[in-house]
């Protein structure tokens, strides 16, 4: 077998620091709300600035990728969805975001499309 | 209050079919008369003995209005249906909590097949419950639906964001009437706001625009644009305005069954695509829909 070895200065950050993650059941709600923290608890809004946000902004300095695992809540608004990651789009723009997030999702599998849809919607827009 | 109790109430006869459904312009003249009457006199006497059928979109817009902050200080009165099914469904619904029963009567005990919320923001932990009861209902046990706890807080943001048009936050009344015997569950979400179209004359001049230059000619016209997802939300924003397309395709999918919606002059059986003028206008929006009992998850 030809096991090839990454030399010191080959290996990237990307490889040694633990694959940032976050379970949005786990690490924010279940029960995930609308857009706006003014519409309700669980709001996109809310997810996106006290959890994502930083993860992001921390994942992008390392040059990482922040995988999102989208499973084990009651179900996602559009809304939630659309302010939530085309928000985080319009602030830090759509390919920044595309290279820095990755999701994951066993029970709605077509839950990545949407999200992806929504992030690229934003491109040309604040 | 006390001077309340001297006005002579308003006598109005419920429907003998007490439907918003099946019997659309005969309810809607009642809800009509009901405002009225608690606008003007302030004092109503609602006679249901002669109620054959309730459905529970009826009894829930019924109670959203009896409930409306607005008419907190009227009196309101009431006579039960004779018929004892229609008697156990009346006590069920929550009306005895705010109509005054004319006749004494030993309250039945709840047949624990309806559960009521209401509120004006969206309330994430409420549309499980509502979900998590449907669900143990059909099933025995909670199971997951993700396409009953996305239309629940859909409509929610839908109404904290619009039914008001331009006045203060409008509550919404939600319940879920279990039917065990049929596997069937029924939704029904109530504002008693300004409806759909009122709304959109009230707050989005941008999208009354763009329905112009969509060649939209009317209130059906508008709600099937609104369906379609053809339609930009109120705000004029390209990201706003998905969940209600988002609802109607799940309708579409048949991951909610029989979805209605009635607001202002419109009747519409979305699922079935028969759209419907009511005769007078309903001030508010009714979405309804089921669930049936299905051996795979959602």
């Amino acid at each position: 077998m030809n096991i090839q070895h990454n030399s010191v200065s080959q290996v990237q950050p990307s490889d040694i620091l633990p694959h940032p993650f976050i379970s949005i059941a786990r690490d924010f709600s279940p029960y995930t709300g609308a857009r706006y923290r003014t519409d309700g608890p669980g709001s996109g809004q809310e997810f996106r600035e006290d959890i994502l946000e930083p993860r992001f902004l921390q994942a992008s300095e390392q040059g990482q990728k922040l995988r999102i695992n989208l499973d084990g809540t009651e179900g996602y608004a559009t809304s939630f969805l659309e302010e939530a990651f085309g928000g985080l789009a319009r602030t830090y723009g759509v390919q920044r975001v595309l290279d820095h997030l990755e999701f994951q999702s066993l029970d709605e599998p077509l839950l990545t499309d949407e999200i992806e849809k929504y992030i690229r919607d934003t491109a040309g827009r604040k | 209050m006390r001077r309340l109790a001297r006005i002579t109430p308003v006598y109005i006869e419920a429907p003998e079919n007490f439907s918003f459904i099946e019997n659309s312009n005969q309810f809607n003249n009642f809800l009509i008369q009901v405002h009225h009457a608690l606008n003007e006199h302030k004092s109503i006497e609602v006679d249901h003995r002669n109620v054959t059928l309730q459905t529970p979109e009826a009894l829930t817009t019924f109670l959203s209005v009896l409930a409306d902050p607005k008419h907190q200080d009227t009196r309101q009165q009431g006579y039960l249906p004779q018929d004892p099914n229609q008697r156990q469904m009346f006590f069920d619904s929550g009306l005895c909590d705010y109509l005054k029963l004319n006749t004494a009567v030993k309250l039945p005990r709840p047949s624990g097949n309806i559960q009521r919320r209401k509120n004006f923001k969206v309330e994430p932990k409420t549309a499980y419950d509502l979900k998590q009861f449907a669900m143990k209902s059909l099933y025995g046990q909670d199971r997951r639906h993700q396409p009953l706890y996305n239309t629940f807080i859909e409509l929610m943001a839908n109404t904290h964001n619009h039914a008001g048009g331009n006045s203060s936050k409008e509550k919404w009344l939600a319940s879920v009437y279990c039917q065990p015997e049929q596997g069937r569950t029924c939704f029904t979400f109530v504002d008693t706001g300004v409806g759909i179209f009122r709304s959109v004359s009230e707050t989005m001049g941008r999208m009354k625009k763009m329905a112009i230059m969509l060649g939209i000619r009317n209130n059906q016209d508008f709600l099937k644009k609104l369906l379609n997802g053809e339609l930009k939300s109120s705000t004029g924003m390209e990201n706003r305005g998905k969940g209600i397309p988002m609802i109607s395709q799940l309708a579409r999918e048949g991951k909610i069954e029989n979805l209605i919606v009635i607001t202002n002059d419109v009747w519409a059986n979305v699922s079935q695509g028969d759209f419907r003028w009511l005769d007078k206008e309903f001030p508010g929006t009714l979405w309804y829909w089921e669930v049936s009992k299905t051996e795979s998850t959602i």
